[in-house]
C-alpha cells in the first residue's frame, strides 16, 4: 500500500463513508462511520464532518418533500460549495453515503469540476462492489460493522494510492478536464485485424465450452474488444486473465485449453496489433487538443497527455468551467432524452472552447492557436467531427 | 483364422490422418473371456458384452481402441435373452425369459423385475431411449409360437444389432415406460397397439421401424427424438414379384436403417429384384443399387454409403445425394493388399452387428475377435484429426460428383452437395475450426473458378513443371494451385477401380505429404500459421498431386483432362459467397435458432478466411505493378483487372451481414454488435443499415448505429427522415441544408416541431423554409402552420 494513513492535520482532502441507518441515537454516532480518511484525524472532527453531511443531506430530502422542483429528487444532495471547501456527495447505496471533502484555492492547483470528483467515488464504489459486494450487504452481514470497517479500510486506501503523488493526493483537477474517468479508451483497429481479434475472441470463448463467459481484450491499456456491456461496471480496467470463468473447478482446465489452442492465435493479434499500432501519440490531431466520449458504450478518446500539457492553465481551467456547466447542463435535464447542446466561448486568452453534445456523444475541444471569428470555430469542430464519425 | 490373417498380412496405416472408406482396423479387438458363453451388442451405448455366467464384460467400441480394457459387472445366474444397459449405464437390463426383465442398479446393487400380466404375452425385445417422456421401451405380443421366433432371434448365440422380429402379423403392443430412481420401478406411459409382422429399431435412428401388410411392405414407425415420440406416415415399399400370383414376403433382416449426417434412410433389400432400394423418410424412393450377394451388410461414412457385399466379397460405395445416388464398385478384397492372394476380407462366418462392427467367430486359438470396418466417423476426441479427415471426405466427395461416369450427378448437384454438407456439419455442431475448413474449401473452389478465366494457362504450365517449389517468387498461384485440389483427388479417386489400392494411394498421397512439406514451409508465409500443420498437409497433399499422376507420356492428354475438370468447376461445384448465405448461412440459422454465438463464430471465420484469400489475390501483383514493372503494361494491367473482378466476386453477400446483426441482435449482445460495426467487421451497407434500425427498436444504441451507418454512406434522404422521425427535426435541418436534401417534406419538420408544443420551435422552422425554399409562403403548409403558430401564441399569451 503506497499511502500511509498518518497523514499531517492539514491534509487537503477528506473521504468518508457512512450508513444514514446506523447511530441515530444519542452517544451512538461513531457507529454510523464505515470509513475516515485520513484516518488519523480526531474522532471529533470525523464526527462533525459526518455530522454537517448529514445534516445537509436530511436538510435537502425534507426540501424535496416540499417542493420538488428546487432539487432533483432522484440527488437530495449533490454539492455544498462553501466559501474554503467543496463537498462533494454520492449516494452510493440507499442511505449509504460517500462524501469528499476538498480544500479550493483559486491560486493554486485546487480548482475542481465536481462531476469528475464524484466520478472518482463512483469509481471506488463500483470497483469495491466488483471484489466484496454491496456495503449493506457486509453491514447486514455483521451487524456489529467491524466486517465492512476491515474491507472499506483496505480497499479504499489502496485505491487512494493510485492518487498519491509523492506525500499529497492528486486528484482530478482542472488539469484533466481533456479527460474523462470511467471510460476507457479503444484501440482503432483496421478490419482485417478486427476480424482476428474476433476470431481470437471465438477460440477463447470455446474453450470456456458451455460456459457463458466475457472476454475483454486489451493493447497497451487500450480496449480492443469486449462483449461486455458497459453498463456492468466497466469503469474499470482491469487486467484480469482474458476471459474468466464462473466456478472453481474447470479454470484450470479452461487455462489448459487457452494455452493449447488460443495461444499462439494471441500472439499472431498481438504481432498484427503491434504493427498497426501507431504508438502513444497516434490519436492525436494536430491544432486539436480534445475529448471524445461516448457515454453508451462507456469508451472515450483524447489528445494524448503530453500534447494537452501544451495548453496555458487560463485555457484549462476555463475548459473546467465549461465542462462543469455542461454537467449541470445534463443534470437539469431528466427527461429521458438525450440533450443536444452546441457552446462556443471565446476565453481571456483568446482560445477557443468548446462542447457539442449530439446523441449520447461528447466532444470537447480547446483550439488555442485558431483564428479570430466563430465560423472559424465551428468551421473547425465540423470538420473534427466529420472526421472522427 | 480370418483375424490372424488379416493381422499379419497387412500393416497399419500409421502417420495416416486420411483413412480409406473402408479398412479394418488393426490390431482388433480381442475380447476373448474365459467361460464366456455368449455376445451380445449393446448399440445405444455402442458396447461389446461378453457373458460368462456370473458376470458381464464390456468393450466400448467407439471411439476404437483396440487395448481398452474392459469393465465388468457382476449379474446373478440364469438364461440372457438380451442384456443392455441403460444409455447413463447406471441400470443393466437382462431379458431373463420370454415373461421377465431384471433390471439390476448399479449403484447400489439391487434388482427388480419387470413381468408380463399373463402367459399369453410375451417380451419380443426391449430398448432404452433418451426420449424425454420414457426410458425404456418393451415389445410386446401376445402369440404361441414362441420357440420359432426364440430360434429366428437368436441364431447360434449372438444377437443382431437391429432386433429383429417376426410374427404373424399379431397384435404387438409398444410399451413405453419411465424409471422412477426414487421408488426404484418402471412406470407404463404409454402402450401403442398394432397390428404388424415385425419391427427393427437402431440406436442411432432413435427410429422404431413397424412392418405389416402380407407381404410386410407397409411401414409406419415411430422415432422416440429428444423432442417426444413423432410418428411417421405410413408408407410402402416395392417389391417385384418373381410370379403375378405370389408376392415375396419382405424379412427383417433385409432392412437396414442408414442415418448419413443426421438423415435417416431406410434401404430395402429385394431378393427378386438384386436390387438394394434407398428411401428417405417422408420423401419416395430415392434410388437403388445393384446387388449380387443375398448376404448383404450396410454401413455409412459421411455421406458414403457402403454396401458389403457379402457372398460376392465386394464392396459397393454409393453417394447419398439429396435426391440421387451413384455407386462405384470396387474389389473389396483387392483393396486390401493385391499381392497378397492368401488374405479374405469377408469370411463366411461373419456376422453384421452394427453397420460398422463386424464380428468373426471362426478362429480356433481365440475364441471371438471382433474387427472394425471404417471406422472413420467423426469422434469427438480426435479434434486435431477431424478437420482434415472430414475435409478429405468432403474432397472426396466433391470429387466423386464432379467425374462424369455414364449416368452420374449432374454439376448442379454436386454443388448442392457440398452445401449441404457444409449445411449439416454446421448443424451437427462440429468444432468451428473444421467447418471454417469446409467453408475454406468452397471458397477456394470458387476462387479458383472464378479465375480459371485469365490464369488456366499458367496453371496448366505449372503443373507440368517438376518442382512446386520453383513457385516461391509467385505465393499467390501456389495457392491457387493447391486449391484445384478438387479435381486432383477426383484423378485419384478415379484411379480406384483401375486397381490402384485405396490403402496404396493413400499412402502414396501421405508419402507426398511428407516428402515434400519442407517445400511447402518455405513459401507458408501466405498460409495462415494458425490453421496448423494439418491443413498446409492437406493443401501440400492436392498441391502436390497433380505431380503424382503417373508419367503417361502425353502431356497434352494430361493437361485435356485437368481442363475438363476446371471447366467442370468454373460451372459447378463453384459455390459463391451469396450461395453460402442462401444455402447455408440463413437455413441453418432458421433451423438451429439459439445459437447465435456458435454461427456467429463460423461467420467470423468465414469472413477471416475470405479476406486472406482476398490478400492473396491483391498483394503481391498490386506491388508489380505499381512500383517494380512499369513497362509490362498490357498484361499485368489485364490481371489486375481480372484479379480485382475476382475480389468483386468474393464480396460477401450483404445478407450474411444483415444475418449476424439479428443473431446479434437477437442474443442480446449489443456490445459485441457495437464492436462488430465500429470495426467495420459488418460492412456497411443499407441493408445493414435498415437491419439495424429494426433490431434498435429494443435498443437505441443499435438504433444510433443504424443512423450513423446512413449518414456514413450518404444516404442523406434516410438519414433526414428518420431524424425527424426519432423527433431531432433540428439537427435534420441543419443536416438537410448542410448537404442539400430537398427531398423530404417540409410538413414532416413541421409536424415534429408542432409536436414538441413549443410555438418558438415552429416559429424557427417555418422560419427556415421560408428562408430556403424559394416559393414556401404560398404553400398551403405554411399557411396552416402560420394559423397555428399564432393559435399557440395567442393561448400562452393571458388574456
Amino acid at each position: 500500500m503506497g499511502l500511509t494513513s498518518g497523514n499531517d492535520a492539514g491534509e487537503a482532502m477528506k473521504l468518508c463513508v457512512f450508513d444514514l441507518r446506523r447511530g441515530q441515537t444519542e452517544g451512538q454516532e461513531l457507529d454510523k462511520i464505515l470509513f475516515f480518511y485520513p484516518a488519523d484525524l480526531p474522532l471529533s472532527t470525523q464526527l462533525s464532518v459526518i455530522g454537517l453531511s448529514e445534516g445537509l443531506i436530511t436538510f435537502t430530502r425534507d426540501l424535496i418533500l416540499v417542493s420538488c422542483r428546487i432539487f432533483s429528487p432522484d440527488a437530495p444532495c449533490e454539492v455544498i460549495e462553501a466559501e474554503m471547501h467543496s463537498h462533494v456527495f454520492y449516494e452510493a447505496e440507499p442511505d449509504i453515503w460517500m462524501v469528499m471533502v476538498v480544500e479550493k484555492d483559486k491560486d493554486s492547483e485546487a480548482i475542481w469540476r465536481v462531476d469528475a470528483l464524484r466520478r472518482v467515488l463512483k469509481e471506488a464504489h463500483s470497483l469495491f462492489v466488483m471484489f466484496h459486494g454491496l456495503v449493506r450487504a457486509l453491514v447486514d452481514r455483521e451487524p456489529t460493522g467491524g466486517l465492512v470497517r476491515t474491507h472499506l479500510y483496505y480497499f479504499i486506501m489502496d485505491f487512494l494510492s493510485d492518487f498519491s503523488m509523492g506525500k499529497k493526493l492528486q486528484l482530478p483537477n482542472f488539469r484533466d478536464s481533456l479527460k474523462e474517468r470511467g471510460t476507457v479508451q479503444m484501440l482503432t483497429v483496421g478490419r482485417e485485424a478486427a476480424i482476428e481479434v474476433q476470431s481470437l475472441v471465438r477460440v477463447l470463448e470455446s474453450c470456456a465450452e458451455n460456459t457463458h463467459c466475457y472476454s475483454l481484450i486489451m493493447f497497451q491499456d487500450l480496449l480492443v474488444s469486449t462483449n461486455l456491456s458497459p453498463h456492468r461496471g466497466l469503469t474499470v480496467i482491469l487486467l484480469i486473465p482474458v476471459s474468466s470463468v464462473n466456478g472453481e473447478q474447470g479454470i484450470a482446465m479452461v487455462k489448459q485449453q487457452i494455452l493449447e489452442n488460443a495461444s499462439l492465435k494471441m500472439f499472431k493479434v498481438e504481432e498484427k496489433l503491434s504493427r498497426g499500432w501507431g504508438g502513444e501519440n497516434a490519436y492525436h490531431v494536430s491544432g486539436y487538443r480534445y475529448l471524445l466520449v461516448d457515454g453508451d458504450r462507456c469508451i472515450s478518446r483524447a489528445s494524448p497527455p503530453g500534447k494537452v500539457t501544451t495548453l496555458t492553465k487560463e485555457s484549462l481551467v476555463a475548459l473546467s468551467k465549461l465542462r462543469e456547466e455542461v454537467d449541470s447542463e445534463k443534470d437539469r435535464d431528466n427527461s429521458g432524452c438525450e440533450k443536444d447542446l452546441e457552446v462556443c466561448i471565446r476565453a481571456k486568452n483568446n482560445a477557443w472552447l468548446i462542447a457539442r453534445l449530439t446523441r449520447g456523444k461528447e466532444l470537447y475541444m480547446v483550439l488555442e492557436k485558431a483564428n479570430e471569428t466563430l465560423l472559424y470555430a465551428s468551421d473547425a469542430v465540423e470538420k473534427f467531427s466529420d472526421r472522427l464519425s | 483364422m480370418i483375424g490372424e490373417a488379416s493381422a499379419s498380412s497387412h500393416s497399419r496405416f500409421s502417420g495416416s490422418n486420411a483413412l480409406s472408406h473402408v479398412y479394418i482396423q488393426y490390431p482388433p479387438l480381442r475380447c476373448h473371456i474365459p467361460g464366456s458363453r455368449s455376445l451380445f451388442y449393446d448399440d445405444g451405448n455402442k458396447l461389446i458384452l461378453s457373458l460368462t455366467s456370473n458376470q458381464v464384460f464390456s468393450w466400448k467400441t467407439a471411439p476404437y481402441n483396440p487395448y481398452v480394457a474392459p469393465s465388468s459387472d457382476p449379474i446373478s445366474e440364469g438364461p440372457v435373452l438380451s442384456i443392455r444397459y441403460s444409455l447413463d449405464l447406471k441400470l443393466l437390463a437382462i431379458q431373463r425369459s420370454r415373461h421377465e426383465i431384471q433390471i439390476w442398479i448399479k449403484e447400489t446393487g439391487d434388482t427388480f423385475s419387470q413381468k408380463c400380466r399373463s402367459e399369453s404375452e410375451s417380451i419380443l425385445g426391449f430398448f432404452w431411449t433418451d426420449c424425454p417422456t420414457c426410458d425404456i421401451v418393451l415389445v410386446k405380443t401376445s402369440d404361441a409360437l414362441e420357440g420359432l421366433r426364440q430360434h429366428l432371434m437368436w441364431p447360434s448365440g449372438y444377437t443382431s444389432g437391429f432386433d429383429a422380429h417376426f410374427s404373424l402379423n399379431e397384435t404387438f403392443a409398444l410399451e413405453f415406460y419411465s424409471y422412477n430412481t426414487e421408488s426404484r420401478f418402471l412406470r407404463l406411459v404409454e402402450t401403442k397397439k398394432l397390428n404388424i409382422s415385425w419391427y427393427i429399431y437402431t440406436h442411432e435412428s432413435r427410429l422404431v421401424l413397424l412392418a405389416s401388410g402380407m407381404q410386410c411392405k407397409s411401414f409406419t414407425g415411430y422415432q422416440l427424438s429428444s423432442a417426444g415420440i413423432v410418428r411417421l406416415p405410413r408408407f410402402e415399399m416395392a417389391m417385384a414379384k418373381p410370379e403375378a400370383n405370389n408376392g415375396p414376403i419382405l424379412a427383417a433382416e433385409d432392412v437396414h436403417l442408414i442415418t448419413v449426417y443426421g438423415r435417416i434412410y431406410c434401404l430395402q433389400f429385394d431378393r427378386v429384384a438384386m436390387l438394394l432400394n434407398l428411401y428417405r423418410f417422408y420423401r419416395d424412393a430415392v434410388g437403388s443399387l445393384p446387388v449380387y450377394s443375398n448376404k448383404i451388410a450396410v454401413s455409412v461414412v459421411d455421406n458414403v454409403l457402403l454396401v458389403h457385399q457379402v457372398e460376392a466379397k465386394r464392396l459397393f460405395k454409393a453417394n447419398v445425394a439429396s435426391s440421387q445416388t451413384t455407386c462405384k464398385a470396387s474389389g473389396a478384397s483387392e483393396s486390401k493388399n493385391p499381392s497378397d492372394t492368401e488374405v479374405t476380407i469377408y469370411g463366411d462366418q461373419w456376422n453384421f452387428l452394427v453397420p460398422d462392427l463386424a464380428i468373426s467367430a471362426s478362429s480356433s486359438e481365440v475364441q471371438l475377435i471382433l474387427e472394425f470396418l471404417q471406422r472413420r466417423k467423426l469422434e469427438a476426441d480426435k479434434v486435431k484429426v477431424h478437420p482434415f479427415e472430414f475435409i478429405y471426405g468432403l474432397r472426396t466427395a466433391v470429387a466423386d460428383v464432379l467425374i462424369p461416369q455414364g449416368k452420374t450427378l449432374t454439376v448442379d448437384h454436386a454443388k448442392q452437395l457440398c452445401l449441404a454438407i457444409a449445411r449439416t456439419i454446421i448443424l451437427e455442431r462440429k468444432p468451428v475450426p473444421m467447418v471454417a475448413l469446409a467453408i475454406d474449401v468452397l471458397l477456394a473452389t470458387y476462387s479458383h473458378a472464378i479465375k480459371t478465366g485469365s490464369y488456366y494457362k499458367r496453371i496448366i504450365a505449372e503443373k507440368t513443371s517438376p518442382s512446386v517449389a520453383s513457385n516461391l517468387s509467385e505465393p499467390s498461384v501456389v495457392v491457387n494451385e493447391s486449391i484445384t485440389g478438387l479435381d486432383d483427388s477426383g484423378k485419384f479417386i478415379k484411379q480406384e477401380p483401375e486397381g490402384g489400392t485405396l490403402n496404396e494411394s493413400y499412402n502414396r498421397s501421405n508419402l507426398s505429404t511428407q516428402e515434400s512439406d519442407g517445400s511447402l514451409k518455405s513459401n507458408s508465409h501466405y498460409l495462415d500459421p494458425s490453421i496448423g500443420k494439418t491443413e498446409r498437409g492437406y493443401l501440400l497433399e492436392t498441391g502436390t498431386s497433380g505431380g503424382e499422376v503417373p508419367p503417361t507420356g502425353n502431356d497434352q492428354l494430361n493437361s485435356n483432362a485437368s481442363e475438363r475438370n476446371q471447366s467442370q468447376v468454373t460451372a459447378s461445384a463453384a459455390t459463391s459467397t451469396a450461395d453460402l448465405y442462401t444455402y447455408v448461412f440463413a437455413p441453418v440459422e432458421e433451423e438451429m435458432a439459439g445459437d447465435g454465438s456458435y454461427l456467429t463464430a463460423i461467420i467470423v471465420e468465414f469472413l477471416r478466411r475470405r479476406i486472406s484469400l482476398a490478400l492473396s489475390l491483391r498483394n503481391p501483383p498490386l506491388g508489380h505493378i505499381l512500383d517494380l514493372h512499369p513497362g509490362q503494361g498490357a498484361s499485368t494491367l489485364a490481371d489486375f483487372v481480372s484479379r480485382s473482378a475476382s475480389l468483386e466476386k468474393l464480396k460477401v453477400h450483404p445478407n450474411t451481414y444483415v444475418l449476424m446483426v439479428q443473431i446479434l441482435a437477437r442474443d442480446e449482445r449489443y456490445a459485441e454488435l457495437g464492436l462488430f460495426i465500429m470495426n467495420k467487421i459488418i460492412e456497411p451497407s443499407k441493408e445493414v443499415a435498415l437491419q439495424l434500425l429494426e433490431s434498435g427498436r429494443r435498443n437505441l444504441e443499435i438504433r444510433k448505429l443504424g443512423l450513423g451507418m446512413l449518414r456514413q454512406l450518404s444516404l442523406h434522404h434516410d438519414y433526414v427522415l428518420l431524424l425527424v422521425q426519432d423527433g431531432h427535426y433540428l439537427e435534420a435541418l441543419r443536416y438537410a441544408r448542410k448537404h442539400k436534401v430537398n427531398t423530404v417534406r417540409p410538413s414532416l419538420f413541421l409536424e415534429a416541431a408542432y409536436s414538441s408544443k413549443d410555438p418558438q420551435n415552429v416559429a424557427a422552422v417555418l422560419r427556415f423554409f421560408c428562408d430556403f425554399i424559394p416559393g414556401f409562403k404560398s404553400t398551403s403548409d405554411h399557411h396552416t402552420y402560420h394559423r397555428l403558430v399564432s393559435e399557440m401564441n395567442s393561448r400562452e399569451l393571458p388574456p
